[in-house]
């Protein structure tokens, strides 16, 4: 349960018009800075007493943080302060990137509430670190990375491993994640997202799937990550192996479903116990392989 | 910090004093009085506070006062044009779509919204939008049939 807290504690807001400026601020002042994309996550943890802050350094005043880029054979590329329904807007209007991101629509049409999404970011989704959002999951099936960059130079760090726990990440005090890239995925794959939730907006268990070539054991992919059964994303891989070996996917996919399952070590808690998203971590692969295979 | 923020209320230009700690929805409630947005959960999950900031309906206890300097902000308040109720706050009343009518506001804003965008919704499209405002009357049959209803009033605009 969360403290009765209504007022956030005492802060410096700073709203920079460049990235230069935002990360001399950061520089400056090192972990007592905090970077607000969308501030849905910050705001809440801030209230909460989870996260402190002298200085909120607002970022969404810099404008080339807005994009949103296709590039062929590179992948979607998504700027830290673009919202979950400017991603849907684009995605409208261009029905091709959608269809090859399928999984990533199909999460962010999930992601929060239609009115929290004028606000909570694609970026600042995965960089809160919980367990249960929507785009970690598509994040980790497009192999995604996220350009991290601070005075002392820049990196590309996958999403997946960037993730410590809620409100921990492998970024440093000075870095600000500019960008997301969605890496394509392979040519004719069809790509799924499943939330299952509870009587909140929150899911019990969300899987992201990918197929390519289902009828050709040695040129299919596969890719499964499972989110909210876990407190981080997970990628199947051993799963994934297995499956693309396989004669045929029909043969062993049940089998593989509930080893998989039994594996993980999954949340308990009020809303679903662990043996229960077990059952549907295994129902739901199924599910969503069957619908791939007919896609 | 203490600053002074300028910014639009329904169509009005209001210049106020804000801590920078002080969320949109204190600012709107306490610094300008404007007692239609309602302060409930306090964490972006019942969407009472929901009010349109620079044209898109958002949960103001998760934006901070300070951004909304230059801005422009539109509350259940100011919907109505020279007096008269908006198509969707008539199509309220004539439902009977609030029970204790805490919500009212909220739902009044955001549908308000929703319509001009999409004047031809299915009933699930409206649930679907609807999703982040909590009613906790659960009057929700009729606040969806109000909202159906008001649509024809918006395809005409």
């Amino acid at each position: 349960m969360s403290a009765p807290y209504t007022t956030l504690p005492e802060f410096k807001y700073v709203r920079p018009k460049s990235l230069e400026e935002a990360l001399k601020l950061l520089k400056e002042n090192g972990d007592a800075a905090k970077v607000m994309n969308g501030g849905v996550g910050l705001i809440g943890f801030m209230r909460e007493r989870l996260v402190e802050a002298q200085y909120i350094v607002d970022i969404k005043g810099i404008g080339e943080l807005k994009k949103i880029e296709y590039v062929p054979g590179k992948g979607l590329l998504i700027g830290a302060t673009v919202t979950g329904n400017e991603l849907l807007e684009f995605f409208e209007k261009n029905p091709e990137v959608r269809e090859k991101f399928r999984a990533l629509y199909e999460a962010a049409s999930h992601m929060a509430d239609a009115i929290l999404r004028n606000r909570g970011t694609i970026v600042g989704n995965i960089l809160e670190g919980l367990p249960y959002v929507d785009i970690p999951g598509p994040a980790v099936l497009f192999d995604a990375e996220v350009h991290a960059v601070s005075l002392d130079g820049e990196r590309w760090l996958p999403v997946d491993g960037l993730v410590l726990g809620p409100t921990m990440t492998q970024l440093s005090p000075g870095e600000i994640v500019t960008e997301i890239l969605f890496k394509e995925p392979p040519a004719g794959s069809k790509s799924t997202y499943i939330k299952l939730q509870s009587r909140t907006e929150y899911g019990i268990v969300n899987l992201s799937a990918l197929l390519s070539n289902a009828g050709s054991p040695g040129k299919r992919d596969v890719r499964l990550v499972v989110t909210a059964a876990t407190q981080l994303p997970y990628r199947a891989r051993e799963f994934e192996e297995n499956l693309k070996k396989a004669e045929r996917i029909d043969d062993v996919l049940e089998q593989e479903a509930e080893k998989l399952a039994n594996s993980l070590d999954v949340i308990e808690d009020p809303y679903a116990s662990a043996e229960f998203r077990k059952h549907l971590i295994k129902v739901l692969i199924i599910k969503a392989f069957k619908t791939l295979e007919v896609m | 910090m203490a600053r002074t923020i300028t910014l639009k209320l329904n169509g009005r230009m209001r210049t106020v004093e804000v801590e920078d700690n002080e969320t949109l929805l204190e600012v709107l409630r306490d610094r300008l009085g404007e007692m239609s947005v309602k302060a409930a959960c306090w964490k972006g999950e019942c969407g009472l506070c929901t009010v349109l900031f620079n044209g898109r309906p958002v949960k103001s206890c998760m934006v901070l006062g300070v951004e909304a300097d230059g801005g422009e902000v539109v509350t259940a308040a100011g919907i109505s044009r020279d007096g008269e109720l908006a198509p969707v706050q008539k199509a309220f009343i004539e439902h009977g779509a609030f029970q204790c009518g805490f919500c009212t506001p909220a739902f009044v804003v955001a549908t308000h919204y929703f319509l001009q965008k999409n004047p031809n919704p299915t009933r699930e499209e409206v649930k679907e939008f609807l999703s982040g405002i909590l009613c906790r009357c659960t009057g929700y049959k009729q606040i969806i049939d109000a909202v159906m209803d008001a649509a024809k009033y918006y395809r005409k605009q």
